[in-house]
């Protein structure tokens, strides 16, 4: 088996059935409904506002039986400010297992070997926010219907339609105040998979650049040679790290995922780095896992095409970006704490940025300093 | 179709993770959508820098805004949308070889020259195993370091600027290319390695004069190109008078924009 990518489409019908859903945006979907996340565990360490739901992933292990079902949820927080800092500071990773024998699924038998996993009617869930599904520990003082995670999002709620629902007993959001819902959270995709395929792979081989250093050139061949004249190098000034990654994506250009932890040589569980600088290593930057010692390993990582999907405004100067998100989690799926149902195991995620290398390298140069003009010359440049 | 998907341990319904087994758990396949993208040629470009976001949804409106505020551009598709036109040329492909214990390992290098004749040009060299592999990514990065040419005058400015406005010398290595202003209808004076460039620059009259080992084609190509790219540093005395430097499209530097205002309203 190769890396598993992930695209993003659009919901269908079938989807809201799913017990064990993969997808970008929208609320997340407890795989333990009677213990969401409580918010205090999702702020961001920059702005303290609650994060959103970026996406989640359902990555079953066979191996250790508590990891029967498994789930991963990344958050991120909003605001594109606080993403200058470390990526541990405005993003979160939890993941969540669960064995095959659990009081909230029943295996139902749907055809001759089709197992389907169905959520059992006696669970109650527990509440969760009606914004953005988190625990939803406070409530409308009015009406008790409408649960809160906190401060923020029952004010916002109530600005944003509640206000005018409350006093007269109605609970249900009409449309426009769904709409203004909706955009609290990341629009709501499915992440389908797909296989990558071998060519993919193995055309990185062919066309490795090597040293010319101690090549013959064709001219040398001659028993007097012409000229010693070696060529200059001629490499264009471009990241070399960047355009391998490109042509790495090229054959699947649309793909937001790479779960890499099925693959089967070691060469393949590395990651597909962006840049050459900003590469975490996995004994600087990534800590081994709290609750057992073992050391993370890599399993996924999120690709830029994600922030198409996203609506993000781009012109705004602080708007999110990324070159690649690294999700490395612990490789043992150690046990959460088998007392308290509620434990979410939380992961690292780290961030590689593109770097600035590129055509306007040469002019920067010429703005930090070495003015020889160039820049009041580009200016009269018919724009 | 044809083909059908790979082998799929799975039971055929895909999905992420390690878990399998006789128990299907959940996951869903990429379903008929794949099979329709497969007939088309090439996939459409799904950009993956910030800029090429922006480029894509038609926020920025020419290249000389990337020039003026050296945005960095990653990926060629960019250059592609502004800059329609561009025709490339095959300047040489060399065959280079390298000395293995199993014999000789020849690679072909080609030099590319890409330009729009009308004030863009771009240079690229790429070294491959298969000419064609070579000749295409030298394409791509030629495309990647297209830089603006400044045109001028000799002597009159009545019509269009058809030369170099100064004497602009570029070097690399031990070859030294030396453009010169020259009057309208002289057409280009030089070896015809530096004429193509020229030409694809956009220069119509130019007078040349080059040293050193031009045999070699690498150099001799580079150091005209800088040559071309000096035509934008050089400094005359038309553009004496102070620029206002216009905010960025980014506001990268938001942050020392802001202290700065403060401090010049102290």
């Amino acid at each position: 088996m190769t890396i598993t990518l992930g695209y993003a489409e659009p919901l269908d019908e079938d989807f809201h059935t799913e017990p064990f859903p993969s997808k970008i945006g929208g609320k997340p979907q407890w795989l333990d409904p009677r213990h969401p996340l409580p918010v205090d565990r999702v702020r961001c360490d920059e702005c303290s506002k609650a994060m959103s739901l970026l996406m989640q992933l359902y990555a079953p292990e066979d191996t250790p039986e508590t990891a029967f079902h498994r789930m991963l949820y990344v958050f991120m927080c909003r605001n594109g400010a606080c993403h200058r800092g470390s990526a541990n500071r405005c993003m979160r990773v939890f993941r969540k297992q669960m064995a095959e024998e659990n009081p909230v699924y029943q295996e139902e038998r749907d055809g001759e070997e089709d197992v389907v996993w169905v959520l059992n009617e006696q669970v109650q869930g527990s509440p969760a926010c009606v914004v953005c599904g988190l625990a939803g520990t406070k409530a409308c003082s009015k009406c008790h219907v409408r649960r809160y995670c906190s401060r923020e999002h029952q004010l916002a709620d109530w600005e944003m339609g509640h206000r005018a629902q409350c006093s007269k007993g109605l609970v249900e959001p009409t449309a426009a105040h769904q709409k203004k819902l909706q955009r609290m959270v990341y629009p709501e995709l499915v992440i389908v998979s797909e296989e990558e395929d071998e060519q993919a792979t193995a055309m990185e081989q062919s066309d490795d650049e090597g040293s010319d250093d101690e090549e013959i050139k064709a001219g040398d061949m001659a028993l007097v040679p012409v000229t010693n004249e070696k060529a200059e190098d001629s490499q264009v000034e471009v990241d070399k790290a960047f355009l391998v990654f490109q042509r790495r994506i090229q054959s699947n250009p649309d793909q937001v995922l790479r779960y890499a932890r099925a693959a089967d040589s070691a060469e393949e569980r590395e990651p597909l780095f962006v840049s050459d600088e900003g590469r975490p290593v996995i004994d600087d930057n990534v800590p081994d896992c709290e609750r057992c010692g073992a050391k993370r390993e890599f399993e996924m990582q999120i690709m830029p095409q994600m922030l198409n999907y996203l609506s993000i405004d781009s012109t705004d100067p602080t708007s999110i970006d990324w070159g690649t998100l690294l999700v490395y989690t612990c490789a043992n799926s150690c046990d959460l704490d088998s007392d308290d149902d509620a434990e979410y195991a939380r992961e690292v995620v780290c961030r590689q940025n593109f770097s600035s290398q590129g055509i306007g390298e040469k002019f920067v140069r010429a703005m930090h300093g070495d003015d020889s003009g160039i820049t009041r010359q580009i200016e009269s440049l018919t724009i | 179709m044809a083909d059908s998907a790979p082998a799929d341990s799975r039971g055929g319904r895909g999905g992420f993770g390690r878990g399998r087994g006789t128990r299907g758990r959940g996951g869903r396949g990429r379903g008929g959508r794949g099979r329709g993208r497969r007939d088309e040629g090439e996939a459409a470009w799904v950009p993956v820098t910030k800029l090429g976001r922006l480029v894509r949804d038609g926020k920025i409106k020419s290249i000389e805004q990337v020039y003026l505020f050296s945005l960095p551009v990653k990926e060629y598709q960019i250059i592609d949308i502004f800059l329609p036109k561009l025709k490339d040329e095959v300047m040489k492909i060399t065959p280079v070889q390298k000395q293995t214990r199993a014999g000789q390992r020849t690679r072909f290098k080609a030099f590319v020259a890409i330009g729009d004749s009308d004030g863009h040009v771009g240079l690229g060299v790429k070294c491959a195993r298969e000419v064609a592999t070579a000749i295409r990514g030298a394409i791509i990065l030629a495309k990647l370091s297209v830089i603006p040419v400044r045109r001028g005058y000799w002597f009159s400015k009545l019509g269009a600027p058809h030369t170099v406005p100064a004497k602009v010398t570029g070097k690399c290595g031990s070859v030294i290319c030396r453009l010169v202003p020259a009057p309208r209808g002289t057409g280009l004076v030089a070896a015809p390695t530096p004429k193509k460039l020229l030409s694809l620059a956009g220069i119509i009259d130019c007078y040349t004069t080059s040293r050193g080992s031009t045999k070699t084609l690498g150099n001799f190509v580079k150091a005209t190109f800088i040559a071309i790219s000096n035509t934008y540093s050089f400094l005359t005395p038309d553009l004496w008078a102070e620029t206002a430097f216009t905010q960025d499209p980014f506001q990268e530097f938001s942050d020392y924009l802001v202290k700065a205002e403060k401090k010049s309203k102290f």
